[in-house]
């Protein structure tokens, strides 16, 4: 071995030597290591991760680590990014981690609030079942109060009715009472021969009831007088005036003398049958107002006679003229 | 050999180590592997398979490189596939546990928001 060949020896292995040292002293950059560091990086600036993946975060920590450290060594490319991936994975799953924790957290927040809410849901339905029964109650009283005051109000109308018809009843009985005793009047005029006129109804007692000159009652007469006084008892609003009248024959004087106790002793009679005295009324005409012919016989005993008038219920005889 | 100084030894035991360093023994890593078959059928049963199925390839595609490089005797590379496949795997599972989670919290929200409108519609009278 010469000076030169030894001299080549030794710069070849020193250049063997520099080459393999080159890989390491100076350690070119690492992609896959460079985005696991950053999403590391990430990671560990987010909170939530913090908080709720501590031991995650540590596992991808001591990973890149190793990384780190095989770079800085200069290992293989192939080696510092295996570690890389592993780091960049358990980083994801430190997140992961913290997400699923996160989850939970809000599975129990909303089972809580879920067991409000169907609390709330069973308590308004409560309320709301118990404000349907009180509204129901309400309706059904009003309904009753209704129903009530239907009932009264028809009571009132029966009531009405009844007094209706008992008044149409009463007034029908009344018109029928009316009639009847219409009836009657017409029964007991019709007995006492009376006549009706515009002055009244008028009975004539005859000249057979009473003597020439005298004025006392003959026995027929009787039964009139007492006709009339039940007649009068009946009507006890009427009134009587008896009007005595003679024939011409005689003075005048003496005719209305004879005329007005004619009159008397029939007004005597009617209160003996019970009439009271002041319904009754006396006048005496004498010959006046004659009903016949004085010439004749017949004529003359028509004209000597006792006329009754009866009143209305008013009670008043218009006078003659 | 009086030409070899003590600069040529060095230089030498430099390389020599440098070598050594890049070409360790890798006992063959069996153990590794099985944790990552653990670890992905761990995270089928906790539904990985809908809810993260891009990972759950890559882990399942992992594995099968590795027990390749196994059979080569590559070790490291066994190693490296294993460790892989078993993160793959761990991922895909809390991906699939936390997406279950949010689909519970939603259920129940929805749930919540149909009682309260119930309530609502039952409260009018």
């Amino acid at each position: 071995m010469n000076r030169t060949s030894r001299f080549v020896f030794s710069l070849a292995l020193t250049g063997l030597a520099c080459v393999v040292l080159a890989g390491c002293a100076a350690p070119m950059k690492n992609a896959d290591l460079e985005n696991a560091q950053s999403s590391f990086a990430a990671a560990k600036m987010d909170p939530v991760v913090v908080k709720n993946a501590p031991l995650g975060l540590q596992t991808a920590e001591t990973s890149l680590q190793t990384a780190e450290s095989l770079w800085k060594a200069d290992a293989e490319p192939a080696d510092v990014s295996h570690h890389a991936y592993l780091a960049l994975q358990r980083t994801a799953i430190a997140r992961e981690t913290a997400l699923q924790k996160l989850a939970e957290e809000r599975i129990e927040a909303a089972s809580s609030d879920r067991a409000k809410v169907l609390l709330e849901a069973r308590t308004s339905e409560a309320e709301l079942a118990e404000r349907r029964a009180r509204e129901s109650a309400m309706e059904a009283r009003e309904a009753t109060q209704s129903a009530e005051l239907a009932r009264q109000e028809a009571q009132k109308q029966t009531a009405l009715l009844a007094v209706k018809t008992t008044e149409a009843e009463q007034a029908a009985a009344e018109m029928r009472a009316a009639e009847m005793r219409a009836k009657e009047l017409e029964a007991e005029v019709a007995q006492l021969q009376a006549i009706k006129s515009d002055r009244g109804l008028v009975i004539t007692l005859g000249d057979v009831l009473f003597d020439t000159g005298k004025a006392e009652l003959k026995g027929g007469a009787v039964v009139t007088v007492s006709k009339i006084a039940d007649f009068m008892k009946t009507y006890p609003k009427r009134k009587l005036l008896v009007e005595g009248f003679t024939d011409s024959v005689g003075s005048d004087a003496f005719n209305l003398d004879l005329s007005e106790r004619r009159a008397n002793t029939v007004r005597a009679a009617l209160i003996a049958a019970g009439v009271e005295a002041e319904r009754i009324a006396v006048r005496g005409y004498g010959e006046s107002f004659p009903v016949a012919n004085n010439e004749t016989a017949v004529g003359r005993q028509l004209n000597r006679r006792v006329e009754v008038i009866i009143s209305d219920d008013d009670g008043i005889i218009k006078e003659r003229r | 050999m009086r030409t070899l100084s003590w600069f040529h030894l060095l230089l030498l035991s430099l390389v020599a180590l440098s070598l050594v360093g890049c070409a360790a023994n890798f006992p063959p890593p069996t153990q590794n592997l099985a944790l990552s078959e653990a670890a992905i059928n761990q995270a089928e049963a906790s539904g990985a398979v809908e809810f993260a199925p891009v990972e759950m390839r890559l882990a399942r595609e992992k594995l099968t490189e590795a027990r390749a490089a196994l059979a080569r005797e590559e070790n490291k590379k066994a190693l490296q596939w294993a460790e892989q496949a078993e993160v793959d795997a761990q991922l895909a599972e809390a991906k699939a546990r936390t997406a279950k989670a949010q689909k519970t919290v939603a259920e129940l929200q929805e749930s919540i928001q149909i009682l309260k409108m119930e309530i609502e519609r039952k409260a009018k009278p």
